[in-house]
């Protein structure tokens, strides 16, 4: 599976994610009309809200990945969760970058501990610890503790995404609000455009990552033969 | 900063650090295939 979304979904990708991501600016700068309640600043949830869900994304697949990695102890599942939690961790920064841009025009702060706000960055700090214990460690239980921690985080996810409904919040609910939100079509057309932006992206981003951590481990096991051309064969990456 | 220059800001910023991760991402991949050369044309010349 994870060689298949290498060699196909990630050529694939960049041919629908070029035009799509032109399409969806176009719309969001030139089409979409102003909304009435939040004004121009409102145009930041077109990209700041496919942003949040592709993360949201990244991070299951990165659970599902280390998950299998508990079970089948391959390297492949390990590396497909590391590669996911990056590029997931890139987006959950723009996520915090853009919302704090937003934040400063609606309510004259740039940040506030708002239930969704708190909860998403508790997500993005285990996420980093994540990343902290991949750099930190160097021996085989590094990746089974640091693939329990994604699964933690991953489990985290549904509390970030209901914490608008869990808990009174300022945070605005822009899909399924019954006041408003995204009702115009043309915002309907700018959010999928964008959504199919940020999905068709992500696959790349993967994928690179992915190689490079392939390429680094294959770097470690040559250079670990050349020192110790007898015991060759026993290092696995 | 007027609202729209924070969301030109917003669109600028997303741009940006995608562009950054692919072109780090890009070199390192460069960087690595170059390594690999070098250390299987040592196990060859061994």
């Amino acid at each position: 599976m994870i060689a298949f979304l290498e060699t196909n979904v990630a050529k694939i990708a960049p041919w629908l994610a070029i035009p799509l991501g032109l399409a969806s600016m176009s719309m969001i700068f030139f089409l979409v009309p102003t909304d009435a309640g939040l004004g121009i600043s409102q145009r930041i949830f077109y990209w700041h809200v496919p942003c949040a869900i592709t993360c949201y994304g990244a991070f299951v697949f990165a659970g599902i990945c280390s998950a299998t990695f508990l079970y089948t102890r391959e390297r492949t599942w390990d590396r497909a969760a590391e590669a996911s939690v990056r590029v997931g961790m890139l987006y959950g920064t723009l996520v915090l970058a853009t919302g704090s841009l937003w934040a400063r025009t609606a309510w004259g702060t740039w940040w506030t501990w708002d239930a969704r706000l708190t909860t998403f960055l508790v997500l993005w700090l285990l996420f980093a610890a994540y990343l902290i214990l991949r750099s930190l460690s160097d021996d085989e239980l590094g990746p089974r503790y640091a693939a329990v921690l994604a699964l933690v985080g991953t489990l985290n996810i549904p509390l970030v995404m209901f914490a608008t409904r869990l808990w009174r919040t300022i945070h605005p609910q822009v899909i399924r609000n019954p006041n408003g939100g995204i009702d115009d079509p043309r915002m309907v057309a700018a959010l999928v455009l964008s959504l199919g932006f940020f999905f068709t992206m992500a696959p790349i981003l993967w994928a690179m990552q992915e190689r490079v951590l392939r390429l680094r481990e294959q770097v470690a096991t040559l250079e670990y033969e050349s020192e110790n051309p007898r015991g060759a064969g026993r290092m696995a990456g | 900063m007027t609202p729209l220059a924070y969301v030109g800001l917003a669109y600028i910023t997303i741009l940006m650090a995608i562009f950054a991760f692919v072109l780090r991402l890009t070199s390192a991949t460069k960087d690595l295939d170059r390594r690999i050369e070098e250390l299987e044309r040592n196990k060859r010349g061994q």
